[in-house]
């Protein structure tokens, strides 16, 4: 039987888990909405080591206290979680309650964007699964309207090892490096110095040292081909 | 990333300077071929006089970038022949386009650059994969028969 879905009043509801003994509640201040998610805390906790250390039976959090503390007749506990995405939390929480007839066929690059952040930061990339292939074909054009360094987090996310490593090859490429070794994000715009925008602050700082570095070794290389080749140490 | 090719347009900049990297007779190669190189910068917007125009050009070029504007250029397709042979003295090449290609220093730079970018590696995702100390792992289990695993005692 498909879950309940209900909206009223900016709240959105979605029961998962009709038993279930947590409700997910996401603000959003902005459009002044809630989406209150009832999920079953046992299959979250075997999804994300995250909602474990959060929800689990050996957990210190207050959460976890209050799970432990409800009996069959108490009303599921309120998780507030604050700045995820709602829909791409749902898609999530479908995988995890095995909906899968309610799980979306494709995704576009934005909405995997949307899913990699909620996947990374709750560590539920294991539970996507074949569900990966589907959306992220081996062929997959990289292109599109979202930006280059935002694949780039979706391919590191969703594990996607030769992707990573063509969209870092290409990040090397592209980028700048200012005076202090600082790798600068590609301008938008092809022909202004002053346009260099920063990374997106989810890629991990590791992956940003290591593509500067690499990137300084190479102007580095460069200046060198351009003095051997220029004779720029011999200048008449 | 273009210091050293800014600085030999400089060199040579000045049109009453008639200088050789070689000094020596018939090997004005490269200052031909630098006083092309900084006319095509120039309309190019890629050299300026302005040093703070060149600051600014040069901050927003990225290996790519530098690839493109090298890949742009194309070889003067001139020959400084000597008088009597009518072969350049310095490489012997009486033909224009194979004297370019031997003479001028663009070519072999182009060459490297495009040898270098093919030679560039992306990061492996493997060094950057984490590996959640409580259960979560990212990574699935390595070498095992994820059929046949089932023991009994």
């Amino acid at each position: 039987m498909p879950p309940d879905n209900s909206a009223s009043c900016g709240v959105s509801i979605i029961q998962f888990d009709p038993d279930g003994d947590v409700i997910l509640v996401i603000p959003s201040e902005a459009q002044k909405r809630t989406a209150r998610f009832q999920i079953n805390s046992h299959s979250l906790c075997l999804a994300s080591p995250v909602f474990r250390a959060m929800l689990g039976i050996n957990a210190s959090f207050k959460e976890g206290n209050a799970l432990r503390n409800r009996n069959a007749s108490s009303p599921p506990i309120d998780i507030t979680l604050e700045d995820d995405e709602p829909r791409a939390l749902a898609v999530l929480l479908r995988i995890v309650h095995h909906q899968y007839d309610w799980i979306p066929r494709t995704l576009n690059g934005n909405q995997l964007y949307q899913v990699a952040i909620v996947c990374d930061k709750y560590d539920m990339r294991g539970v996507l699964g074949l569900w990966l292939d589907q959306w992220i074909p081996l062929d997959t054009n990289c292109g599109g309207k979202i930006v280059g360094d935002q694949w780039l987090y979706i391919a590191y996310t969703f594990g996607r090892k030769a992707l990573f490593t063509q969209l870092s090859k290409d990040l090397i490429l592209t980028s700048t490096v200012d005076a202090n070794g600082t790798l600068l994000a590609p301008s938008s715009t092809s022909d202004s110095a002053q346009s260099t925008s920063s990374f997106n602050h989810y890629i991990p700082s590791s992956i940003l040292g290591t593509c500067g570095a690499r990137l300084g070794f190479l102007v580095v290389y460069t200046d060198r081909l351009q003095r051997k080749f220029l004779h720029a140490d011999s200048r008449p | 990333m273009l210091e050293c090719i800014y600085q030999k347009i400089e060199t040579y900049r000045d049109s009453a300077a008639v200088l050789c990297a070689y000094k020596t007779k018939g090997d004005l190669c490269d200052s031909f071929f630098l006083g092309f190189l900084m006319k095509t910068f120039t309309r190019f917007k890629i050299y300026s006089p302005n040093i703070s125009e060149r600051d600014n050009y040069q901050a927003s070029l990225s290996i790519q970038g530098l690839k493109n504007v090298l890949d742009g250029l194309t070889i003067p397709n001139i020959v400084l022949q000597d008088g009597t042979s009518g072969r350049c003295d310095r490489c012997g090449y009486p033909r224009p386009t194979a004297h370019a290609y031997t003479c001028s220093p663009m070519p072999g730079l182009k060459r490297r650059v495009g040898v270098m970018l093919t030679e560039i590696r992306g990061l492996e995702w493997t060094q950057f994969v984490r590996n959640s100390s409580i259960g979560g792992a990212t990574t699935g289990p390595k070498n095992q028969d994820l059929w046949d695993y089932l023991e009994y005692n």
